[in-house]
């Protein structure tokens, strides 16, 4: 059986030589074979970092170490004896093992302990001042009419050169006094004849906006009604375009959109798109399939396409989170977290499902303690933390927090996910591949 | 030391070795094309399963190595096959749906009329290749 060299006839010797380096041979592979098996079924995923490579090295796969107040560390060094970093990955780990190599004069690690917590990444950024109402919005508070521009309340002096600028009652958005609080106040709006930055303009069908003296076209109407409820735009005929310059820059979608062009989806925002690899990675990161917007190429076009890195990857500015234990809702925006405090607010920032998150994972960490390596030649101190206490939160970044004593510099940091092979372990790989079958072949997304 | 590496080499010139290292050649390639298709097949139904384990590249450059290494050794000791029918061969139509099924599972989120165009076009190559592979047999 499986002799493809039958007419070759060995001498007796030869032939049991053959006879045993063969049987090595598919001895070898069967164990192969296994071996592989089990890495698909009980993976493990090893992440790095080096302090002798650069930041931003594609070998750096572990984000961002960094101190207590989120200054990166230089060569290693712990100023204040804290070690943050973020590690961002797909699938369910038994355990992570972290390892820490000392630098040159560094002291001995005496007194380390690790926390983790899991959460999503963007989630875990510091919480910034609640953000107010968009440029262009029209508000009507406590008898007073609003526009807001560069982020601040302007009012109009009166109703009346409201009116004579072209807005009407009806543009306006009735508020709560309250939720005005969170934009700053602007001039009051005096002259009649001067449209304030951020006013929204319908010409011949096209959506302007007005900012520095020019105009900025809005992409589509789609971009323009994810941003804003239509009846925001003053309506003027084309005679209009020619008291302002048109920019060169169009406005595109919201920040945050989830688009799509043939079978690939992205997110938008800030002028660049970020690729979604796989409907596993969609899934993961809390997006809604029902949020995804057919675009064109035109309207995908203004943005720069960024590579895609699963380890780099998290949500943009723009998204909206929803907390289901506070109930309370959070924009991204500049690495913070801005919660979107008022009804009205909320709803003008609202246009597609949150992502869904429970703030109570935030103090839901494990810990360890550091052991020093003895099986090494090198400074090197390990640690395990078993997750399955923090394995059900929401969330694919894991953020660890070192704290040590003093004189600490660390020349690299590794993490090793594993995990553990029991029938539990093999159950869910063996419902993951099935997922990502039936995944596969939804032609329904 | 020099004598042992001349005796070393004039043993594995030895016609036995040769043969035994040109039968051992033929298992290796049988083994690395197994694991090949397993992996074709697999890639097919679930994208990037093992492709994220395994190192296609080295996969497909050892199959590459080994099956010139036969070749070169074959012509070193004079060996020579007949040519094999392959329309005989039973496991053929086996072969065709299995091809038809990756096609299909590839191509299964195009638009209609790409899955049209290009499931004429492998229909063509299929029949081209069949024609060439008769005009050889005769």
């Amino acid at each position: 059986m499986l002799n493809f060299t039958k007419k070759i006839i060995l001498e007796p010797k030869w032939q049991k030589r053959y006879t045993i380096l063969r049987s090595l041979l598919y001895s070898g592979t069967v164990a192969f074979l296994f071996v592989l098996a089990y890495i698909i079924v009980f993976p493990s995923i090893s992440l790095n970092y080096s302090f002798s490579a650069r930041a931003s090295s594609n070998k750096n796969t572990i984000s961002d170490p960094r101190n207590s107040d989120n200054s990166a560390l230089k060569k290693g060094v712990l100023p204040d004896k804290k070690l943050l970093f973020d590690t961002t990955i797909m699938g369910n780990f038994s355990d992570a093992t972290i390892n820490i190599v000392l630098g040159k004069n560094s002291n001995q690690i005496s007194n380390g302990t690790l926390s983790v917590k899991k959460s999503y990444r963007a989630f875990l950024y510091p919480t910034g001042d609640p953000i107010g109402f968009k440029d262009g919005s029209l508000l009507f508070s406590d008898g007073n009419f609003y526009i807001i521009s560069n982020g601040e309340k302007r009012q109009f002096a009166s109703q009346t050169i409201m009116q004579d600028l072209g807005f009407s009652i009806g543009m306006f958005t009735p508020i709560e006094k309250n939720e005005l609080i969170y934009n700053k106040t602007g001039n009051t709006i005096e002259d009649a004849s001067a449209y304030p930055n951020g006013t929204l303009f319908l010409i011949d069908g096209e959506y302007y906006q007005l900012k520095n003296n020019q105009l900025y076209l809005f992409v589509s109407e789609k971009a323009f009604l994810s941003r804003y409820d239509a009846n925001l735009a003053l309506k003027k005929d084309s005679s209009f375009l020619e008291k302002f310059p048109l920019a060169d820059d169009q406005i595109g979608l919201a920040d945050g959109t989830l688009a799509s062009i043939g079978t690939s989806v992205f997110v938008l925002s800030k002028n660049k798109s970020y690729s979604i690899s796989s409907p596993q990675v969609f899934e993961m990161m809390g997006f809604n399939w029902s949020d995804v917007y057919q675009a064109n190429s035109e309207e995908v076009g203004i943005y720069k396409k960024q590579k895609f890195s699963i380890q780099g990857f998290t949500h943009p500015d723009g998204t909206i989170f929803e907390d289901a234990q506070t109930k309370n809702y959070y924009i991204i925006e500049n690495e913070q977290k801005h919660q979107i405090i008022g009804t009205e607010l909320l709803k003008s920032y609202l246009k597609i499902h949150p992502v869904l998150i429970d703030s109570a994972s935030l103090n839901n960490t494990v810990n360890c303690t550091f052991k020093k390596d003895l099986l090494t030649l090198r400074d090197s101190y390990s640690c395990t933390i078993p997750l399955k206490k923090i394995m059900t939160e929401k969330g694919n970044d894991y953020q660890f927090i070192g704290e040590f004593n003093s004189g600490i510099r660390i020349s690299q940091i590794s993490a090793i996910f594993n995990t553990a092979p029991n029938i539990s372990n093999l159950r869910n790989s063996l419902s993951n591949i099935k997922a990502s079958l039936i995944s596969n072949y939804n032609t329904t997304r | 030391m020099k004598n042992k590496i001349t005796l070393f080499i004039k043993n594995l010139n030895h016609k036995q070795n040769l043969l035994l290292i040109y039968k051992l050649l033929y298992d290796m390639a049988f083994i690395l094309l197994f694991l090949f298709s397993c992996l074709t097949i697999t890639e097919g139904f679930l994208p990037n399963f093992l492709s994220s384990h395994l190192n296609v590249t080295s996969l497909i450059l050892s199959l590459l190595i080994v099956l010139v290494a036969i070749g070169k050794l074959g012509e070193k000791l004079d060996l020579h096959y007949s040519i094999i029918s392959i329309r005989k061969k039973k496991s053929i139509p086996f072969l065709v749906v299995l091809i038809i099924l990756l096609l299909g599972s590839s191509i299964l989120k195009f638009p209609l009329w790409e899955n049209l165009l290009i499931i004429s076009g492998m229909l063509y190559l299929l029949f081209i290749f069949y024609r060439i592979i008769l005009r050889a047999e005769h």
